[in-house]
Formats: structure tokens, C-alpha cells, sequence
């Protein structure tokens, strides 16, 4: 079974209101013509039907015999009428979805819903914050029924048991519902307030101690070369996700031909024609290692509405000493690019770090940062699954502005899938093939059982299907980032981080390996 | 059998009946016909005497029934080829873009298909008896 996924783009710089209007008049115009030609081909339809009764219900005398004969009785030609009739109903039906199926491109290419959208979702997630704080025990039961509702229909439609549908079935309400419980954990805490970021930071305080006493808070930064090449040039957004994910599934801890494992990130150094340097930072997401910087708590803890806290994560901490072991300046254009944590990472450094670094672009992939106060100046590149959860857990929209551009991609199964016999008797239904090419995009390497689609794939496919409409805005922020990859890449270095117990060791060699001491308290 | 003018039959038949004004909207362009264009194949004598009957008054309402429906259909049809050719100019690049205007183009050659299947539903009407 294949998946594919749907775009929606929001904010990101448009054209002017002229032309924006334009777009809205077109949509309008089209879905207006589409709807009218749907009335008339029911309208045929119906005709035809009437034909059909008149011809075999109309009881002529003279046709029938009964009287003399005498002209002008001649019946209408209804079977021929009727089927021209048909056909009409067919053509006009026809014309009508194509007309829609436009109008619905122009709309999604040019974000025109999009604040309608937004508008809705915020209303939405407030009712359901609202709900849940006045009725916290319904708005769980309420919860835990759709989660297992949707559990139940992923786990039939797979044939085993599969619970990735409980995210699909809750996607709508889980920011509120984190919302809500941010509030509860923030009148805990004795900081009371909404803001996921507060109830992140408070449980933080909580689990960094935990974590800092199992794995150590003595972080080690190390260079690493690669056997083999991993990652390579690239001067777009996709190319971009590219290198991500690859670097991503270097996280199996043996067998890579590339001597490379998990905990690391790369930097690229690119020199344009005029001698200026730029660099691109590139970090996976939670590999989940028990001496991984991006481990698990660490999530929470990078999360935090607390700036020193963001920054004394440590994959935070890694990141930065990579970069100034590379030589960073600080007026060189840096952009970063990231997975889950590695995003939250980006988005933290680009919030907390803008005085050290010119950090002009960050792209997320599937990371929680609406919270984040990441300077206007900062161009921002979210993209999202609508139910993948882990996007969601900042409990919040992304903030809409020229500068700051969010994909939202939805999956659904590919149009044109055949229906699958399973080995216990039971089938999934197929799906006809759409012929509009930029409904969706497939995703490349899916599991053909729903899976989670918190995997980078469905971010790159998110993110294919967005570039492929042409959006202006989204065109805009690709040129953005093009400016600071469009040079020619000069080297590429591995950062790879561990965190253990002991000592802090000293330094073997400048640049080869490096140890930052405790966090700071 | 004798040749009768769209002006005899509609006199006739609004001595019976109240006269179709949709009778004019059914010809090829929507075009009125004068006095003197012909309709073969119907006897007005026979056509009033028979204006009553149930066969007859089937054939009104389809008559009505179509000429109304392709009256709107050619409205739709210019319509929507007008939206096309103008949505067509929008500020858009792209395969996407290139897309949306081969199924504009697309759809008004749909659109002109509508005319022609008017055209023949007419025809159809008009050769009736």
C-alpha cells in the first residue's frame, strides 16, 4: 500500500493584495462555474428520466390505434433525446469536477484558505483547551475514545494490531489538549499559566537531574571523518532534507560503511563567487543512545520557555561547540536544518545564539517550535504532518508571518492503490488514481502498513508537494536559502557527541576532540 | 403533407395552449426564427387538433423542458469558457501553473462539446413527428 501526502502552506512573504485578489477572484470564479454545472448535470440527469417516463407513460389514441389515424401524433424521439441527455449530465458533471479540481489547485499553490484554516484550528484547539481544563476527566475519556477508535481502524485496515491510526483519528485536538495540560503542569509547578514551553522547563528541571545522574553530564565532542562520503552538496531546501535523512540513518551504531554513527551532525562550508563563506548545519533528530546527546530527555529540556536552559541541552551545547570548533564567525550567514529534537535544536540556537551567530535560515522537520522566540530576522521553514504528534507537542500554531513559512502535509493512501487480499481473509479496500498530478506526493521507502509519519519521508514529500505548486512564498523562502547554500561546498565536517560520567578529559589535539565540562547550574 | 412556417404552429398552438416562449431559445445560437423559416414534417391543422392530446402535450414539456436546460447549458458553456480564458492570465510559474492552464484549455474545448450536444438536442426537437 502507498502513501502520499497533501500539502497546505501557510504564512511565508505574498505577492501584493492586487495580485492576491487575483488569485481569490480566479478560485472563486472557477468553483462558482463548477458548482453551477453540477446543478445542470443533475438537472440532465433528471431529464432524461422524465423522457424515459413520458415515452413509455404517454398513452396516445391515434398512436395506440384506438383512434383514426390523423397527423401530428408523431412521438418525440425519446430514447435519442434521453441518451443526448445523459451525455449532457456526464459532460457537464465532468466539466464541473475539473473546474473544482483548479479551483482547488489555484487555492492551495496560493494559500488563499490559509488563514481561514488557521483560524479554525486556532478556534478549535481553544475549545478543546477549554473543555479540557473546565472537564479534564471527559476531555481524557474523550481522548483516550478517539485514540482507541483510530487504533482500531489502522489495526483492522492492517490486518495486525497497528495504533498509528490514534494519532490520525486525534490529530485535530492534540495541540489543545497539550495546551490544556501544559496548564496543569504549570499550576503544579507553581507557575501558573498556559505555555507548553513553562510545563517543559518544569518537568525538565525534573528529568535533567534523572537524566544527568544516569547517563552524566560530562559531554564529549570529537571530529570525525567519514569513510565514505554521506553527505553532499546541496543548494535547496529538498536537497537539504536529503543529507538530513541520510545522515539520520547513520545512527545504527555498527555496520556502516561510513565509520559514522549516531549523536552526529555536519557542517558544510560553501564560498561563493565573491569569496564569501556560508555554512550549513545539518542535525538529525533523537536517536534515543544512552550516551547520546539526543537522547530522549533531552527533549523536554530543549523545549524550555528558559533560554539557559534551551542552551545547556546537550545537543544544544554539542552543536555550538562543533560550531565554533569549525570557526563560525559571526557574521557569516549560517543555516541550520533539522529533525525532531535536532530542529528544536536549530530553532533554540537561532532563538538564543543570535548575537554569536548570523543564523539567516532554519528548516524543521516534524519539531515543535511555535514557542520558540526566533528573531524576525531569521527566515523559518517549518514542515509538519498533520498527525505525527511530536509537532503538535508545543501545543501551538506556528506563528504566520512573511518570515516564517509552515507546510502542513496530510497523508492519505496513494489514489490508484489496488485492493490488498491479507493472508487471514480480510482485504483493504483500493483507491482509483487521481489525475491531478499535484494532489499529493508520494512517499518514497513507506511501510505498507500505516506507520508513524514522523519519519523524514513523509517531510520530504510534504515538502515536494508544496514545492511542486509554484506557491510564491514558498518560492521566496527557497531563493532565501539558496543565497546562503549557492556557492561551492568546501568541506564537509562530522560532529559526533557522547555523554558520560567522570572526569573532564583534557583536549588531545585542537579540533580533534573536545570536552565541555557540566552544564551550568 | 404540407410545409408549415414556426409562426403557424405557434399560433396554433397558442390557441389551445399558452404559447413556449422557449420555442425561439431551442434553434441552433439561440437565434428567432422569422416568419418565413419552415419546420418539415408537421400539419398545423393537425397540430391544433391534436393539441390536446396526451402525446402532444408530452412533447411540449419536453420541448420546454430541454430548450430551458439547453438555454442554461449554453449560458454555463460561455461562462465557464469566459473563467477559463481569464484564469488563465493569472501571475503563476511553474509545472503547476503549466499544468492549470493545458486543463483550462482542456475544459473549454469540454465546454464547446456542451454547444455541440445543444445543437444536436435541437435538432433532435426540431426533426420530431
Amino acid at each position: 500500500m502507498a502513501w502520499q501526502v497533501t500539502s497546505n502552506i501557510s504564512g511565508g512573504q505574498r505577492y501584493t493584495a492586487a495580485t492576491q485578489e487575483q488569485y481569490a477572484f480566479a478560485a472563486a470564479a472557477l468553483d462558482e462555474q463548477a458548482q453551477a454545472l453540477f446543478a445542470l448535470a443533475s438537472s440532465w440527469s433528471a431529464a432524461a428520466l422524465q423522457l424515459h417516463s413520458r415515452r413509455t407513460g404517454t398513452i396516445c389514441p391515434v398512436l395506440s390505434g384506438a383512434a383514426p389515424q390523423s397527423s401530428g401524433h408523431a412521438p418525440l424521439p425519446y430514447d435519442q433525446l434521453a441518451r443526448c441527455s445523459y451525455a449532457q449530465s456526464a459532460r457537464c458533471h465532468s466539466l464541473a469536477q475539473e473546474l473544482n479540481m483548479l479551483a482547488s489547485l489555484i487555492a492551495r499553490a496560493h494559500s488563499l484558505y490559509s488563514q481561514a484554516e488557521n483560524t479554525a484550528r486556532s478556534m478549535l484547539s481553544k475549545t478543546v483547551h477549554a473543555g479540557a481544563s473546565l472537564a479534564p476527566g471527559y476531555a481524557a475519556a474523550a481522548f483516550g475514545a478517539l485514540a482507541a477508535g483510530g487504533a482500531l481502524s489502522s489495526s483492522l485496515e492492517s490486518g495486525q494490531f497497528n495504533a498509528t491510526g490514534a494519532l490520525t483519528s486525534t490529530a485535530g485536538v492534540q495541540e489543545g489538549m497539550l495546551s490544556s495540560v501544559s496548564g496543569y503542569i504549570n499550576a503544579l509547578g507553581m507557575r501558573p499559566g498556559t505555555g507548553v514551553g513553562r510545563a517543559a522547563g518544569i518537568l525538565a528541571q525534573a528529568s535533567s537531574r534523572i537524566n544527568d545522574s544516569m547517563q552524566g553530564n560530562m559531554l564529549i565532542v570529537r571530529e570525525k571523518h567519514a569513510r565514505t562520503p554521506v553527505i553532499y552538496e546541496s543548494h535547496d531546501i529538498a536537497g537539504a532534507l536529503t543529507n538530513l535523512r541520510t545522515l539520520g540513518t547513520q545512527r545504527a551504531s555498527t555496520g556502516t560503511s561510513s565509520g559514522l554513527d549516531y549523536g552526529t551532525i555536519a557542517i558544510q562550508r560553501y564560498r561563493d563567487a565573491k569569496g564569501n563563506i556560508s555554512w550549513l548545519v545539518t542535525i538529525p533528530g533523537t536517536d534515543g543512545k544512552a550516551d547520546s546527546p539526543f537522547g530522549w530527555p533531552q527533549n523536554l529540556e530543549v523545549m524550555s520557555e528558559n533560554p539557559q536552559q534551551r542552551m545547556n541541552t546537550d545537543g544544544a551545547r554539542m552543536v555550538l561547540k562543533a560550531m565554533a570548533q569549525t570557526g563560525i564567525g559571526p557574521t557569516e550567514p549560517v543555516a541550520l536544518v533539522g529533525h525532531s529534537q535536532g530542529g528544536i535544536i536549530a530553532a533554540a540556537i537561532a532563538s538564543d545564539m543570535q548575537k554569536r551567530y548570523r543564523i539567516e535560515h532554519v528548516v524543521t522537520a516534524g519539531s515543535p517550535v511555535a514557542n520558540h522566540p526566533v528573531p524576525k530576522k531569521t527566515w523559518m521553514t517549518s514542515i509538519e504532518i498533520e498527525d505525527e504528534l511530536v509537532a503538535a507537542l508545543d501545543g501551538a500554531a506556528n506563528p504566520v508571518s512573511p518570515t516564517w513559512l509552515t507546510i502542513r502535509g496530510r497523508v492519505q493512501q496513494a489514489a490508484g492503490t489496488p485492493a490488498l487480499l491479507h493472508a487471514d481473509g480480510t482485504c483493504s479496500p483500493g483507491t482509483s488514481p487521481s489525475d491531478n498530478p499535484f494532489s499529493a506526493t508520494e512517499v518514497e521507502d513507506a511501510s505498507d502498513d500505516r506507520e508513524i509519519s514522523h519519519h523524514l519521508q513523509y517531510h520530504q514529500a510534504a515538502y515536494r508537494n508544496a514545492s511542486d505548486l509554484g506557491s510564491p512564498a514558498l518560492q521566496r523562502h527557497e531563493e532565501h536559502f539558496r543565497r546562503i547554500v549557492g556557492g561551492t561546498l568546501e568541506a564537509t565536517g562530522y560532529w559526533q557527541g557522547r555523554v558520560h560520567h567522570g572526569p573532564a578529559v583534557a583536549p588531545l589535539q585542537h579540533g580533534e576532540m573536545n570536552t565541555i565540562g557540566p552544564r551550568k547550574p | 403533407m404540407h410545409i408549415i412556417t414556426i409562426d403557424s404552429i405557434r399560433t396554433g398552438i397558442s390557441a389551445a395552449q399558452n404559447s413556449s416562449p422557449s420555442w425561439n431559445a431551442m434553434l441552433p445560437g439561440g437565434a428567432v426564427l422569422s416568419g418565413n423559416a419552415r419546420l418539415p414534417g408537421l400539419s398545423a391543422a393537425a397540430l391544433v387538433s391534436a393539441a390536446a392530446c396526451p402525446c402532444q402535450i408530452a412533447a411540449r414539456h419536453s420541448y420546454d423542458q430541454l430548450a430551458v436546460l439547453a438555454r442554461t447549458t449554453a449560458q454555463a458553456s460561455e461562462q465557464a469558457r469566459s473563467t477559463a480564458a481569464r484564469s488563465s492570465s493569472i501571475e503563476w510559474d511553474g509545472a503547476a501553473a503549466t499544468f492549470f492552464r493545458e486543463r483550462l484549455n482542456a475544459s473549454a474545448r469540454v465546454a464547446a462539446q456542451l454547444d455541440e450536444q445543444n445543437h444536436d438536442i435541437q435538432l433532435l426537437l426540431c426533426m420530431g413527428g
